[in-house]
């Protein structure tokens, strides 16, 4: 188990040593269009992790939505804006460069140039998430590992979390809502969940003493963890 | 002596029978890939049959393709310059062009958007071919 730590550890620490751009210092690794014309980067949100060392390297979760920038890759050009359309809308839609997954499969997305030629096109697959990891992040934010099914926390803790779809082993790109159940076994309102104003995280405030199962509920799947809030 | 009377005769039968030689080409009107296919999918374009051109994709798949054609009778341009390429059906298989920084672009993306078939036209200055498309799942 000791490797899987130090390889939670060394993900946020590769990801700082890559240097890329992003408001943290961090970001996904653009794809290349099949045309070689375009790079494509999806924009990660809550720091899904599949999504920032991967790119878009992965299924899109069915249910989840996933933005993407489109950089030209035209020697000595930028280019004209682009709008991207979906190849087949009964497996993804594509609305203002947000992709939506909407049922298992495949679907090409083109980079359309204003004259509605394309630039370049990706293709995307979309899974259904089997499992739901609770993840937990630092205070600045770059996340440090998985959370165990239980565990214990002290009064006054704030830890920020998100959660990440998996289909088997494979992390599943894309953000999704998320509904939080508290059921509070011992003590009174021992723990609080607060939605972050960035999508996808959330703030587990230990108010007091006692012990609660929370349950996370998206994507279809369900994530039940048992806390202790020590005094 | 007689035996190479004998193979003149031989030639001059099979003259006969076969005509002469022609002096030309037939017109050559063609797609080709410019991009593979995805993993676990299906993109093929095959050319090998004169009279029965194909191409095979899997629903949801983008192909990139280029033009190719020569004729005799079109010499001093670009036998693709202007060319078209067209679906018969539309809900099963999209044409759009690729942007083309020359003044004619003869380069298309083929997307799968439905299971089923359908026939494309690639028409240029030297005439046109059809190719029987499939799109499956």
């Amino acid at each position: 188990m000791r490797w899987i730590r130090l390889v939670w550890l060394m993900v946020p620490l590769g990801l700082l040593a890559c240097g890329d751009a992003g408001d943290l210092g961090i970001g996904p690794p653009p794809s290349g269009g099949s045309l070689g014309r375009t790079s494509v980067t999806p924009e990660c949100g809550a720091l899904n992790q599949a999504c920032l060392v991967g790119g878009l390297d992965a299924p899109l979760a069915r249910g989840a939505s996933l933005g993407l920038g489109v950089d030209y890759r035209l020697a000595g050009n930028s280019g004209p804006p682009t709008t991207l359309e979906g190849v087949n809308p009964a497996v993804i839609d594509v609305t203002d460069a947000v992709v939506t997954g909407r049922a298992q499969g495949m679907s090409g997305i083109l980079i359309l140039d204003p004259n509605r030629q394309v630039v370049d096109f990706i293709h995307l697959w979309v899974a259904d998430a089997t499992e739901l990891r609770v993840i937990r992040h630092n205070d600045d934010g770059l996340p440090v590992g998985a959370v165990r099914s239980s565990g214990t926390v002290l009064a006054g803790d704030e830890i920020i979390l998100s959660l990440e779809a998996f289909n088997g082993t494979q992390g599943l790109l894309g953000l999704f809502e998320t509904v939080w159940q508290i059921e509070v076994l011992e003590g009174e309102e021992p723990i609080a969940i607060v939605e972050d104003i960035v999508f996808g995280w959330f703030r587990l405030i230990a108010r007091g003493p006692g012990k609660v199962r929370l349950t996370a509920d998206a994507l279809g799947q369900q994530k039940t963890i048992e806390l202790e809030v020590l005094p | 002596m007689k035996t190479t009377h004998g193979l003149l005769a031989l030639a001059t039968i099979l003259l006969f029978l076969t005509g002469c030689p022609s002096e030309g080409y037939d017109p050559q009107i063609s797609l080709y890939p410019l991009t593979g296919a995805p993993p676990t999918k299906v993109a093929q374009l095959d050319n090998s049959h004169e009279t029965l051109r194909t191409i095979n994709l899997s629903a949801g798949v983008s192909l990139g393709v280029s033009c190719y054609s020569y004729c005799e009778e079109v010499t001093t341009t670009d036998a693709c310059e202007g060319v078209t390429v067209t679906a018969d059906h539309d809900e099963v298989l999209r044409v759009d062009e690729i942007y083309s920084a020359g003044a004619s672009s003869h380069r298309f993306v083929l997307s799968g958007t439905a299971v089923g078939t359908t026939n494309v036209t690639v028409t240029t200055l030297c005439g046109s071919r059809k190719y029987l498309t499939t799109v499956s799942e």
